[in-house]
């Protein structure tokens, strides 16, 4: 008999459109989900996508390169302030953007006859907006009713299909969070950047572009204020006793019980009193402490003791782990979470990094303990675990992504072993009836230390046998002047960290604003320094514009945003609330507006004057020669000053290939300026007059 | 309005240096009470400590280089 065939039961074919954050992702979810792991790549203007079968369903997968779509004004004009915007392709707002055209278009290409659309982005504020961006501009908004949402924080096989199998609806709560972010930080970056570059436009013209927003303005002042601590800080004095002792044939150190001393005659009379005399041993006491496993690495966490073992920048760190995360050999990166929650099986990631022999004796004896919760710390993140490896064996990995997996494994393994005991001992030794100290510490169960080697902090110091009323050999006093220190100044881990402290910006933008800081001039160096112009920014907007770089407002911000992205707030209302609370701001900033130019131009024109200043003008004699570029060709130039006035149209000639340094000093031939360019180490002057008779000898 | 002694930027008022200049002013006070504690010395002997230590802030070396200057 022939069955009856409930048609609205059966699941027909369907074509699914995938959409990924990255092109390598995108690959990666290709040969995860195709029932026989061999896509077909296919190409459409220069832009790889996938076709993959699974179930039956036929998936087109096509990658994003980040965000394809950015805010934009609407109309006209380069003024402030500005409220009316709208989002467009970045392509038609951003030349360096332009290749994300022909994703755009490849999308729109393969967005015909799809049954479903999926939104496999990083499971982030950024994935879901810039999947949602896609969907709703390239695609439609119609496509939204048929979109699902993947969630995952490897991409290792079994985890991707294990999502596809557990798709859910768009996460429209975090895709307004995001929108939110993106449209409140425009709205704050377009408005105060325009009346901070349109303040100084009339006393310098369009040489200057400057820029400031919610998040730069209050980080730039953290290094202000730090920078002004450094310059306005005196030493104080203060002393130390130390105290040498031979017991064995070995020296060992004693601490004075008093740490610091704050008079010079006190500490010389002590040590004036023991010198050459014998020490004996009062008491001894001992307590064992236990060193709890660290947490597993969230972010800041990673870049943190990336900076502190092998001193690679955040920023490098970063980049890493992406690629790390994008070979499947650890989880997603962009995490706050110092958890892994029970979802994770901690069981076959051990045993798939058994396989691997650096990590094989490790792996065995946490296998063996039969212990599989791992320490975590307090901080959460509802969408990622903390950062931990996958298990997949990695391939030619070097350098310094070698030594970040190292790490990361490492840490994961560690957070699941044991505690360390640690054996304090603490000697009392009576000196002229002075009390010193001799201190050890020895590791009586290293436990999570031997696993986490060679990164471990913590170092042992082993006493001799000593008993009470011993005498010591005391072979040497000695007292030494100390002067307390500055603070010190950020570096690029520790900025980072204290804007996380701060509760300014997400994980996903702090690196991006300390770049814009550097890129604009405001700061420079390693261990970080505020230049003149972002002195000079910072100062004047402290006088005349405060709200700017105020940390609370920023943090009031932030919370509004947490309060979006939880749901608590309605971020259509809340951008409102803003734009009427940058209103005022941006009015006051209007009436002060000729002063704050005046204020930050004086600052341009004088390190402009230190940089590019030649020498004065030969031919006029009053102006003065500078260095100059073509706004249209870039191409440096020296031109006189007076060219402005068309009072003098006095030019020279440039070697662009060099880095010139004005010397100060006049042609002896000529009178046309000296230059000094560096060949390798070697200086060499030259006159920059191509006539100059000298050359033509 | 009358311009600090050392840097030329507008002066505070009753004061012959700028703002960052006073504060450093007023931080070589401060300090003065702790080294006069610990090492007796004079307030001529303790400015010339400081300018020679590397741990003093740039606008304290160029106020305590003032006073010496001045005095």
């Amino acid at each position: 008999m022939i069955g009856y065939i409930n048609r609205s039961v059966i699941e027909l074919p369907k074509q699914i459109l995938v959409i990924t954050e990255k092109p390598s992702s995108a690959k990666r979810l290709a040969n995860a989900l195709d029932e026989e792991n061999n896509p077909q790549h296919k190409h459409q203007k220069n832009v790889t996508y996938y076709i993959s079968r699974y179930n039956g369903d036929t998936l087109f997968i096509v990658s994003a390169i980040g965000h394809l779509y950015s805010i934009s004004q609407k109309g006209r004009g380069w003024n402030y302030p500005v409220f009316e915007y709208e989002w467009v392709p970045s392509y038609t707002k951003n030349k360096k953007k332009s290749n994300t055209k022909a994703y755009i278009e490849t999308i729109k290409f393969l967005s015909k006859n799809i049954h479903t659309y999926v939104s496999a982005c990083d499971y982030d504020l950024e994935g879901s907006l810039i999947a949602f961006n896609i969907l709703r501009h390239a695609i439609g908004a119609d496509c939204l009713k048929n979109s699902k949402r993947m969630l995952y924080s490897t991409l290792t096989k079994e985890e991707l299909r294990e999502s596809w199998s557990n798709m859910n609806e768009l996460d429209f709560t975090v895709i307004n969070a995001g929108r939110a972010r993106h449209e409140i930080d425009w709205l704050y970056g377009i408005n105060l950047s325009r009346a901070l570059t349109i303040s100084v436009r009339s006393k310098i013209g369009n040489r200057k572009t400057l820029s400031i927003g919610r998040v730069q303005g209050p980080t730039l002042n953290f290094i202000r204020e730090r920078e002004m601590e450094i310059q306005s800080f005196v030493p104080i004095p203060y002393w130390k006793i130390y105290a040498e002792s031979d017991i064995d044939g070995k020296i060992y150190n004693l601490e004075y019980e008093e740490s610091t001393l704050d008079r010079e005659i006190v500490t010389r009379e002590i040590a004036k009193k023991c010198r050459g005399k014998t020490g004996q041993v009062t008491s001894i006491s001992r307590k064992s402490e236990n060193k709890q496993p660290p947490y597993p690495f969230n972010l800041s966490d990673l870049q943190k003791e990336a900076h502190r073992v092998f001193k690679i920048s955040p920023k490098e760190t970063l980049k890493i782990a992406e690629k790390l995360y994008l070979s499947a050999y650890i989880s997603y990166p962009r995490t706050d979470s110092q958890k892994i929650p029970s979802s994770i099986d901690i069981i076959a990631i051990l045993n798939k990094l058994k396989e691997n022999k650096e990590y094989s004796t490790k792996v065995s004896k946490i296998l063996e303990s039969n212990n599989f919760t791992p320490r975590e710390g307090n901080k959460d993140d509802p969408a990622h675990p903390a950062i931990h490896p996958t298990g997949e064996k990695p391939e030619r990995i070097k350098g310094n992504y070698n030594k970040i997996y190292d790490l990361i494994v490492k840490r994961f393994l560690s957070c699941l072993s044991g505690s360390a005991k640690i054996s304090k001992t603490f000697v009392k030794v009576d000196i002229e009836g002075f009390t010193f100290y001799l201190k050890g510490s020895q590791a009586i169960e290293r436990g999570w230390m031997n696993i986490y080697e060679p990164y471990v902090r913590e170092k042992e110091l082993l006493l001799p046998e000593l008993e009470k009323n011993m005498d010591i050999t005391i072979t040497k006093i000695k007292t030494r002047r100390h002067y307390t220190n500055p603070p010190q100044r950020f570096n690029p881990s520790s900025i980072l960290r204290y804007m996380e402290n701060q509760n300014i910006g997400t994980k996903a933008t702090r690196t991006n604003i300390l770049d814009t800081l550097y890129s604009r001039n405001y700061i420079k160096g390693n261990s970080i320094r505020i230049t003149k112009l972002g002195f000079s920014i910072i100062k004047t907007l402290s006088i005349f514009c405060n709200e700017i770089i105020s940390v609370e407002m920023t943090r009031e911000l932030e919370e509004k945003l947490e309060k979006i992205q939880s749901g608590k707030l309605n971020w259509e209302k809340a951008i409102h609330e803003i734009k009427k609370e940058l209103k005022p701001i941006l009015l006051s900033f209007k009436s002060n507006e000729e002063k704050i130019g005046s204020e930050i131009a004086k600052t341009i024109l004088n390190i402009d004057r230190e940089e590019n200043y030649l020498g004065p003008c030969p031919k006029c004699k009053d102006g003065e020669i500078f260095i100059r570029s073509n706004p249209k060709t870039g191409k440096i130039f020296a031109g006189c000053s007076n060219y402005v006035d068309q009072k003098c149209d006095q030019s020279y000639g440039l070697p662009q290939e060099k880095k010139i340094h004005p010397t100060g000093k006049s042609c002896a031939a000529c009178g046309a300026p000296l230059i000094k360019m560096y060949f390798g180490n070697k200086p060499w002057r030259l006159c920059i007059n191509s006539e100059c008779p000298n050359k033509k000898e | 309005m009358d311009r600090c002694r050392i840097c030329d930027n507008n002066a505070t008022s009753n004061s012959v240096y700028c703002e960052n200049h006073q504060m450093a002013y007023i931080k070589i006070e401060e300090a003065y009470k702790h080294w006069r504690h610990g090492l007796e010395l004079s307030w001529m002997e303790y400015l010339k400590k400081i300018c020679k230590l590397s741990a003093t802030g740039k606008w304290c070396r160029e106020v305590a280089h003032d006073i010496l200057k001045n005095n």
